[in-house]
């Protein structure tokens, strides 16, 4: 062991061995709360994060959780010491989630720092991000727009230690609870994400009495050196330029009729580039993208499009700077709403990342994933075999959806997107609820969840197909059911191509009530009051499209047709391929005709991103 | 009958193994190459060198043979190439694409240049009917036979040859998935059925539809397969038993397996922790990690309380598979891994293999790639005259070149050096994976005792011990055969679960009385069909609990007899316990919930004794049978190196390293500061 601690240069064997180990222990802090928690979304979607950062608030490790909660990690916990460095001591568990002093993301998703101390020294934070069930304000859950301002929005918690040397701190975690819904199951799931940071603790203190403490150090160091290298080798093949990225949310959820725009201008030079947000507009409200939430999405969309493998840590993300002027929508200012952020704007800043990134690397682009489409349902049980809660005594809240209604990622130069995997900040890490348990839970009747027809993001490669769902609310008169919108977005504006393919398909949202017979819409970012016998309808698009569509293999549109997921009728006009109705074989010489005319003409291709097709 | 011969068999990807032990408990072996086009060639062929070696005929062999327990890959086989017939899907309407909206998390979460799984069943063949029931099992919707006759007619005219039957809440309540069945029968008879409600009668309609897809999708080959095989035996006259390796680790008739097709998904890896549990009875240790390396994959399973755990979240082949089954993890490594450079220019080994063609460097096959087996010659580990016994001679300077070219210049190293890179970066990552297996379930390794099985753990066990830390190491005799032997310590083991949501105070006890007796009554009859007499059949029951706004949940056992509240009681004090163990607290005063009521049935088989071998003193000397130089870490070179006979060694024999112990298939390794002791009946074990 003595040699060990001496010799500085690190073996490749030990650097994989320790390195590895960091990772599962990482793994391990969200898998445990996964398993435990009982926050609808941490548990069954995986809304959460872990992250290993290093002495100095670097990112060390992060696991395969969602996007969204891991790439933040440094903001958050560069605040956190500011107001607590040197004052750590083992065993002391900081809370905070108030975005204009962390700048994480939204109020519901609480930020968890944690000192790993081996022996008397601080080694490491260990920084947990998730969805608690509750955080306070107006409404449960946090999807609510027109807050008057963020004290509104819920519970603001700046960072302060929840527990202290390893005891609770009753008095100001027990404030805080007073505050929340769902009182029980909030403090179950903290002690629980401070159990399990507690055991990292323990799993690291294991390595570093083994490896030694340089020789641990020195392996993070190295795997940065190796991230940041491999990085700048990877925008050393992005050629030189400044490439735009352009798009919008359908509204703020305040203002209808007005979209808001995110703009980038990402500038590649040698081996770094700037995502530059300086044109995006002004703040809005509740669509607000605090500091780290966006920078989360921007390098969402540079892993998603260079290589994968790429150790994803502090120096991976050193050569990219990003500009996000305070003020406008990806950096707003107190005292600013922000409820929506973690899934829009989020993810169209990714989207509008990509779109720079796919200007300057066609055959690299990963095209944008479906947009959010989950409504979410608050309210109180009013069934006899669910209703009263045990810890309460009163009548059992709910809140959250399965996410069953979610479309999928976007297409890749020789990959379709995959069906049903999410959007771009749970990065195919989230897991839809069941609808059998989600039926125990809520007072609903999902009717359908299917794939839709002709939803697809048409291209060479195409984006996912869409969702199509149908729920009916089962509640009773005097229990009121509120259906939040406020997360999902793009019934106005959808994902764009990459590579020549046109853009993918709006999402729609109704809602039928059962008392009038009228169907009316539902818009994104918004709430309804919902009934019994109401439904709501929904239909994702699909993620979008990589290349030419009139460029897809014949066999693989052939294949969608045979599948119900292309109608004949679709298969002609956006891929030009003939297909007979009745037999389903395909006419190779009227296809081929077909796709030169078309080709040849440059005809105008029919408008595919129109929202008004019928499922 | 004179000599009541039992068999293992165990039918992996390269080799057929076979196990025979007759009364006196004497043992034979036999290992024959796997025959893929029809595995029924080399089982007999198999069969008849253990006949041979018994000196006697095959007909002779089988007429002494009273039981033939058998594993294999045939269902795993048809899943992984979907070679199966083309199968249909009968759902609830507007949930036919329950199944394609997969509820599985992608590890590699930002490569997505890779196809989407796909379903065994395409879309064009997943059918619906009008129906709909509700959360207490409840008619929302009444069935209707129209859509129902439509949908037959859908999948007869597509000439489906097995259709799977999966509508929401069937588990509640099966009336309308058995009514689908009788209209199957009446139009489409040809065709069989697989009623999710009967496969898995479980919440979940993704696992439950997944699960019942899977039974029907090797329904026909499993029973084509094992008629033949049954034909076979009884042709050279065999009159015994012939039980299968069932997912869940137990055995069952083959007639009884024939009707549960998706019991047999993983048959061919379910043996391994009996061996492991074995190893620890006779140890005194009840918690074991069995790791199995052979040539292409490495498994690990945990044995905790002296039972293996199961799990009800499998994936096979990127399918979910929900029946309860033994809880194994798979990596790719084993000897022929082959050692590459990622992008990042840093070493790696596996999970990319030589396989048995070309196989590694040093088989001489034309394989250019560095392997772990070509690591293992160059470091000395392995003689190349004595592989398998000599039955393969290996080129060591095949391996040095490979290694050469592939690892050392590259590293700028000497040859040996980037052997034994290979050789440490191999044992971390099995290390790895045995810490995060072990971690991710709840628990440290550090309390657990390594049992070593499959022909290439031998060589590598140790190292993979120091890697962890753990305490103890065992390595079986009889680990080249470790599968095959360890079915010949598996009792009949049939698994039932019904779903009953209720909140602790609310339960009500006559509902679950009637779940039991439902259950009880078609384990009985199961058993009974298996030929198990009253008072070999042993149940044992078991409940999911969770507590009061958790999500998931854990299975604890409960006291059989009386179902009263003191029993349930008595489960809901093994879920605090067994929850303070898994997560780190429990808390009685918190309400419970009880999501499902479970039973597994068993039937005791007789268990087979361990001879004992010839036992000696201290000393290993009389098996030393040569000396020669192997390289070892802490030595940075190599050193000469004492080699023993394993079939010489006896009892108490203690064995120091650096040293060396060559079995016919395998090859145990010593590094210095490290020694082993022999037990009475020849297995090896670390001692400090």
């Amino acid at each position: 062991m003595a040699d060990r601690l001496q010799d500085t240069s690190i073996d490749p064997v030990t650097l994989s061995v320790v390195y590895n180990k960091l990772l599962a222990v990482t793994r391990e802090v969200g898998d445990r709360v996964v398993r435990s928690a009982q926050s609808f979304v941490m548990s069954n979607a995986r809304d959460l994060g872990a992250v290993l950062l290093d002495d100095r608030g670097h990112v060390a490790t992060t696991a395969e959780f969602a996007i969204l909660h891991c790439f933040v990690a440094e903001i958050p916990t560069r605040a956190i010491l500011d107001r607590f460095e040197g004052k750590l001591h083992p065993g002391d568990c900081v809370l905070a989630n108030d975005g204009h002093i962390v700048r994480s993301g939204h109020l519901p998703d609480w930020t968890f720092l944690v000192p790993v101390y081996w022996r008397d020294e601080l080694v490491f934070y260990c920084h947990f991000r998730g969805h608690m069930m509750d955080t306070g304000g107006s409404y449960s859950g946090g999807y609510f727009p027109r807050a008057y301002d963020c004290i509104a929005e819920g519970l603001n918690i700046p960072p302060v230690k929840i527990v202290e040397r390893g005891e609770e701190r009753k008095e100001i975690f027990g404030l805080i609870l007073r505050n929340v819904r769902n009182a029980p199951g909030v403090h179950a799931d903290a002690m629980l994400v401070y159990g399990s940071m507690m055991k990292a603790q323990e799993d690291i203190c294991g390595l570093i009495d083994k490896y030694g403490l340089d020789k641990v150090r020195e392996c993070c160091a190295e795997m940065n050196r190796v991230g940041e290298e491999w990085m700048r080798r990877e925008i050393t093949k992005i050629p030189d330029g400044v490439y735009t990225g352009e798009t919008a949310v359908d509204w703020d959820g305040t203002t209808p009729n007005k979209p808001v725009w995110i703009r980038v201008k990402l500038t590649v030079e040698g081996d770094e580039m700037t995502f530059d947000f300086s044109d995006t507009q002004e703040q809005v409200d509740f669509i607000n993208s605090p500091l780290g939430n966006t920078h989360c999405y921007v390098y969402a969309a540079v892993f998603l499009t260079l290589d994968p493998a790429i150790p994803h840590n502090h120096g991976a993300t050193a050569p990219i700077r990003i500009i996000a002027p305070a003020g406008t929508v990806v950096n707003p200012t107190y005292p600013r709403t922000y409820g929506s952020c973690a899934c829009s704007s989020g993810t169209e800043i990714a989207e509008v990342c990509l779109e720079a990134l796919g200007k300057a690397i066609p055959e690299r682009a990963a095209a944008p994933w479906s947009r959010h489409l989950v409504p979410f349902f608050v309210g109180r049980d009013p069934r006899p075999e669910t209703a009263i809660d045990p810890r309460t005594g009163i009548a059992r809240e709910y809140f959250g959806g399965p996410f069953a209604s979610q479309g999928g990622s976007g297409a890749v130069k020789g990959y379709d997107g995959w069906e049903g995997v999410g959007f771009i900040g749970v990065g195919g890490v989230l897991i839809r609820g069941s609808i059998e348990k989600a039926e125990l839970f809520y007072p609903y009747c999902w009717k359908r969840v299917e794939l839709a027809q002709d939803t697809e993001g048409p291209g060479e490669f195409t984006g996912c197909t869409g969702t199509y769902m149908e729920l009916e609310c089962e509640s009773k008169e005097g229990f009121p059911t509120i259906v939040f919108t406020g997360n999902s977005d793009g019934a106005v504006f959808s994902p764009k191509g990459q590579a020549g393919a046109p853009p993918a398909l709006r999402h729609q949202m109704h809602i039928f009530r059962a008392k009038t017979g009228r169907k009316e819409v539902l818009r994104t970012i918004d709430m309804a009051f919902a009934g019994p016998g109401d439904v709501v309808i929904t239909r994702a698009g699909g993620g979008a499209g990589w290349g030419d569509p009139l460029e897809r293999e014949v066999a693989r549109v052939k294949e969608d047709v045979d599948e119900g997921i292309v109608s004949v009728k679709r298969a002609k006009a956006v891929y030009g391929v003939v297909i007979d109705p009745d037999t389903l074989t395909v006419d190779y010489a009227a296809t081929e005709r077909l796709r030169k005319r078309r080709k040849k003409a440059g005809i105008k291709r029919p408008r595919t991103s129109g929202g008004s097709e019928k499922a | 009958m004179q000599m009541g011969f039992r068999v293992g068999l165990d039918c992996g990807g390269t080799f057929t193994d076979g196990v025979a032990v007759d009364e006196r408990g004497a043992m034979v072996t036999a290992k024959v190459p796997t025959t893929p086009e029809d595995l029924t060639l080399g089982i007999m062929n198999d069969l008849a060198l253990l006949a041979q070696r018994n000196n006697l005929s095959l007909k002779e062999f089988l007429r002494a043979t009273t039981l033939i327990v058998h594993g294999t890959t045939y269902g795993i086989n048809l899943l992984i190439t979907r070679t199966g017939p083309k199968t249909g899907l009968i759902a609830t309407r507007g949930h036919r694409d329950a199944i394609e909206f997969r509820r599985v998390i992608k590890e590699d979460m930002f490569n997505w240049r890779m196809p989407c799984p796909k379903p065994l069943v395409p879309r064009r063949l997943r059918t619906e009917v009008e129906e709909r029931l509700g959360i207490g099992g409840q008619v929302k919707v009444p069935l209707d036979e129209n859509s129902v006759r439509q949908a037959v007619a859908h999948l007869k005219k597509r000439e489906v040859k097995s259709i799977a039957v999966s509508l929401l809440f069937s588990f509640l309540n099966p009336a309308h998935e058995r009514r689908v069945a009788e209209i199957i029968k009446e139009d489409y008879p040809e065709a069989h059925v697989s009623l999710s409600s009967t496969v898995l009668p479980a919440i979940g309609e993704f696992e439950r539809t997944s699960t019942a897809i899977i039974d029907a999708y090797i329904a026909l080959g499993i029973e084509k397969y094992l008629n033949s095989l049954h034909l076979l035996l009884e042709k050279d006259g065999f009159k015994g038993e012939l039980l299968l390796m069932q997912s869940n680790g137990g055995v069952g008739s083959w007639q009884v397996v024939t009707d549960a097709p998706a019991t047999l998904a993983i048959s061919g890896l379910a043996a391994a922790p009996s061996s492991a549990i074995l190893m620890g009875r006779l140890h005194g240790e009840d918690k074991v990690i069995s790791m199995d390396m052979g040539g292409t994959s490495f498994e690990c399973l945990i044995i905790d309380k002296g039972n293996y755990l199961t799990t009800t979240e499998s994936l096979i082949s990127d399918l979910r598979y929900s029946l309860p089954s033994i809880d194994i993890h798979t990596i790719g490594a084993g000897g022929g891994s082959i050692a590459w450079f990622d992008t990042a220019d840093i070493l790696r080994v596996g999970p990319r293999s030589a396989a048995a063609s070309p196989g590694p460097a040093c088989y001489g096959r034309g394989g250019g790639e560095a392997t772990v087996t070509d690591a293992d010659v160059v470091l000395g580990y392995i003689s190349p005259d004595f592989f398998l016994g000599g039955e393969i001679p290996l080129r060591k300077e095949l391996a040095e070149k490979a290694i050469k070219e592939k690892v050392a210049d590259r590293l700028g190293v000497s040859v040996v050096e980037g052997a034994a890179a290979i050789h440490r970066i191999i044992n971390a990552a099995m290390a790895a994976n045995i810490s995060s297996t072990v971690n991710k379930r709840g628990y440290d390794y550090r309390d657990f005792c390594l049992c070593a099985g499959g022909s290439a753990s031998p060589t590598h066990a140790i190292g993979i011990m120091r890697e962890l830390d753990m305490k103890r190491l065992f390595i079986t005799k009889f680990a080249p055969f470790y599968s095959a032997f360890g079915m010949l310590g598996v009792d009949l083991k049939h698994d039932y679960t019904r779903f009953y949501y209720a909140q602790r105070q609310g339960l009500d006890l006559e509902r679950v009385r009637k779940l039991y007796d439902e259950m009880e009554a078609e384990a009985d009859q199961t058993l009974a069909r298996e030929g198990v007499p009253r008072d070999k059949r042993k149940f044992v029951r078991s409940m999911d609990l969770r507590y009061y706004g958790q999500f998931n949940e854990v299975e604890v056992e409960w006291p059989t007899g009386a179902v009263t509240d003191e029993a349930i009681s008595a489960g809901v004090a093994n879920f605090h316990a067994k929850h303070k163990e898994l997560y780190g607290y429990s808390n009685e005063k918190y309400p419970i919930e009880l999501m499902s009521f479970k039973l597994s049935a068993r039937g005791a088989m007789p268990h087979i004794e361990l001879t004992k071998i010839g036992q000696g003193d201290r000393s290993p000397s009389a098996a030393l049978k040569g000396v020669r130089d192997a390289y070892f870490e802490d030595t940075r070179g190599f050193v000469e190196t004492r080699i023993y006979d394993g079939d010489r060694l006896l009892g108490g024999n203690i064995l120091e390293g650096p040293c060396i112990v060559e079995e016919r298939a395998t090859t145990i390794v010593v590094p210095p500061g490290f020694k082993i002791k022999v037990d009475e009946y020849g297995n090896c074990f670390t001692i400090v």
